[in-house]
């Protein structure tokens, strides 16, 4: 099952014992141990690329399948496309872009306004979307949990 | 070779299926018997093409007596009374891909191919060679036809390593009319197999020329190279460039000679390598080969046997980017993506992760003709008492496709680590 990661929870996966989270920590066990993929591409992947670490560990996970990578142009082109028609309540269309490219539909986010956007079946279309957030629980909870669990937020 | 299939061989127990493409990558840990596949390929490529019984003790392999062959649990089970294996093969024809099977069973402590089955264009064959030294043949059609059963007594004195041809049996058979015409398993080009070892022989000062014929740790190459130096300089020009353009990409080296002490073909030479300086506007002194990294003596007898002009149709190749820098092991990569394709084939065994994504790039990026599809990465992973075979897939934007979760759990926890994530 595929998944995206916002950049403002980057650290919570990707960072050293003292700001990365419980959720964030079963959140990137899933993707290298489980049946996650990270789905990267457009700006989203410039964003995560400037974190520390982040560019290593994607190199590697390329390689060993952990990890899709989606078309820039496609992404950028549907980018453009949300912000035409002036939708969004959130400013990150290059990540509802991404989710509508590449069908994942679980993200990982704290942005509220994304969340929304996230959920809204105009925006994304197809299934619906489905977030992983650390806003109210940063400890593994059971939703965390089910969400990990589920084998149908892929629309692709 | 599109596609191999094996039950009971080795540690592999339970039937299973590998795709195989132009360019297959064999990966996993130590001792999951990715050399045990290969030397199945030859063995199956032996008997089907060549009809002779398969050596599994023949160099690079060593795979042993039967008993050493057959799946074994261990325990209080005991092992296999026989193994299989086939392969499925769209060269044999263009019009309908061609399946064969073989099993195995043990004869004078050996594996024996008691019997063969072939099926091509709607109709099979299946051969059964009897301890009495008689064959018993069984055709019939895909849409459920059987013709009679028939027992030959093969006209000639029997060689313990020949099996009896499919196509002696063609001319045993057809004049007798209630039997369909028996046809032969053919191939193009009908070079057997190239099968290198994971080491290479070391090199010499001095060469004085011996064979050219192949040989698993390349001790035919320098004689190769000076035999092609004296009697075809255009055919060694060729290759001398091309050697040379990998020598360059890879980092390994500028230009490659022989120094030949005498001008008749049969004189004792050396090999002389040079590496340019300042982006080759200082040439250097050349060195001899015994005087330069080990790794471009061991790569040079691999590459030659890929480069050669009268290249194998298939390649069975034992982790070749040892003793290799990762520029040059990722050079490797680059190279098995120019030469894979419909007619050259490469099986390569590699633990090298600069090698495979190279290959993704390529494919990725374009770079040659070899296309997503052309590229297959066996994944042989260890479970209990046996090992199960995932065939991975490449997708156009250079993404693994159907990995299980095990496959590089190893490299992803040392790079978790090696970035601190969790410190």
């Amino acid at each position: 099952m595929c998944a995206i990661i916002d950049n403002n929870v980057r650290h919570e996966v990707f960072g050293a014992s003292d700001v990365q989270t419980e959720a964030g920590e079963y959140f990137l066990n899933w993707l290298e141990n489980r049946n996650g993929r990270l789905v990267v591409g457009g700006k989203l992947l410039e964003e995560l690329s400037d974190y520390t670490g982040f560019g290593t560990w994607l190199r590697r996970a390329l390689v060993r399948g952990r990890v899709i990578r989606v078309s820039d142009a496609e992404v950028d082109t549907e980018t453009a496309n949300l912000q035409s028609r002036n939708i969004c309540k959130s400013n990150d269309a290059h990540v509802l872009a991404l989710a509508r490219v590449s069908g994942a539909r679980l993200l990982f986010t704290n942005d509220q306004d994304l969340q929304e956007d996230f959920r809204n079946r105009g925006i994304i279309g197809g299934i619906r979307g489905r977030v992983y957030t650390t806003l109210v629980h940063q400890d593994f909870s059971s939703t965390h949990r089910s969400l990990l669990n589920r084998t149908d937020l892929c629309a692709a | 070779m599109d596609k191999i299939t094996l039950k009971n061989f080795r540690c592999f127990r339970e039937e299973q299926t590998a795709r195989l493409a132009p360019l297959t990558l064999l990966v996993g840990e130590n001792s999951t018997g990715k050399t045990s596949f290969m030397a199945l390929i030859r063995a199956l490529w032996d008997v089907a093409f060549a009809e002779r019984v398969p050596d599994f003790r023949e160099p690079p392999y060593n795979l042993g007596s039967f008993r050493d062959i057959v799946h074994n649990r261990g325990g209080r089970g005991k092992p296999a009374e026989s193994f299989e294996a086939g392969f499925e093969d769209s060269l044999v024809s263009d019009m309908d891909p061609a399946s064969f099977a073989v099993t195995f069973k043990e004869r004078k402590g050996n594996p024996f191919p008691e019997t063969r089955y072939y099926e091509h264009g709607g109709d099979w064959q299946a051969v059964k060679d009897l301890e009495n030294g008689k064959q018993h043949i069984r055709q019939g059609s895909l849409t459920g036809k059987e013709y009679p059963v028939v027992e030959v007594d093969p006209p000639f004195t029997r060689d313990e390593a020949r099996l009896v041809s499919f196509s002696l049996l063609q001319r045993m058979l057809v004049q007798d009319s209630s039997n369909p015409p028996f046809k032969a398993l053919l191939r193009i080009g009908h070079e057997r197999p190239f099968s290198s070892g994971p080491v290479r022989s070391r090199p010499l000062r001095t060469y004085d020329p011996s064979g050219i014929w192949s040989h698993p740790e390349g001790d035919n190459i320098p004689t190769y190279l000076a035999s092609l130096y004296h009697i075809d300089p255009d055919g060694w020009q060729i290759l001398k460039r091309q050697l040379e353009h990998f020598g360059r990409v890879s980092g390994l080296f500028d230009e490659i000679s022989i120094k030949s002490f005498g001008k008749a073909e049969g004189t004792p030479f050396q090999l002389q390598i040079r590496k340019f300086a300042n982006n080759g506007r200082r040439k250097g002194p050349q060195r001899n080969l015994i005087d330069v990294g080990y790794g471009v003596s061991q790569t040079l007898p691999l590459l030659t046997e890929l480069l050669r002009a009268d290249a194998a149709l298939m390649y069975l190749l034992q982790q070749p980017e040892v003793h290799l820098h990762p520029r040059a092991q990722a050079a490797l990569g680059s190279l098995f993506c120019q030469l894979a394709g419909k007619w050259t084939q490469l099986i390569v065994e590699t633990h090298s992760d600069y090698l495979i994504d190279r290959v993704r790039m390529d494919v990725r990026d374009k770079k040659t003709g070899l296309k997503p599809e052309d590229v297959s990465i066996l994944y042989f992973e260890h479970g209990d008492l046996d090992v199960k075979i995932h065939s991975i897939r490449l997708d156009k934007l250079g993404n693994v496709l159907d990995a299980p979760p095990s496959y590089g759990k190893f490299f992803m926890e040392e790079t978790r680590r090696s970035i601190g994530i969790g410190l």
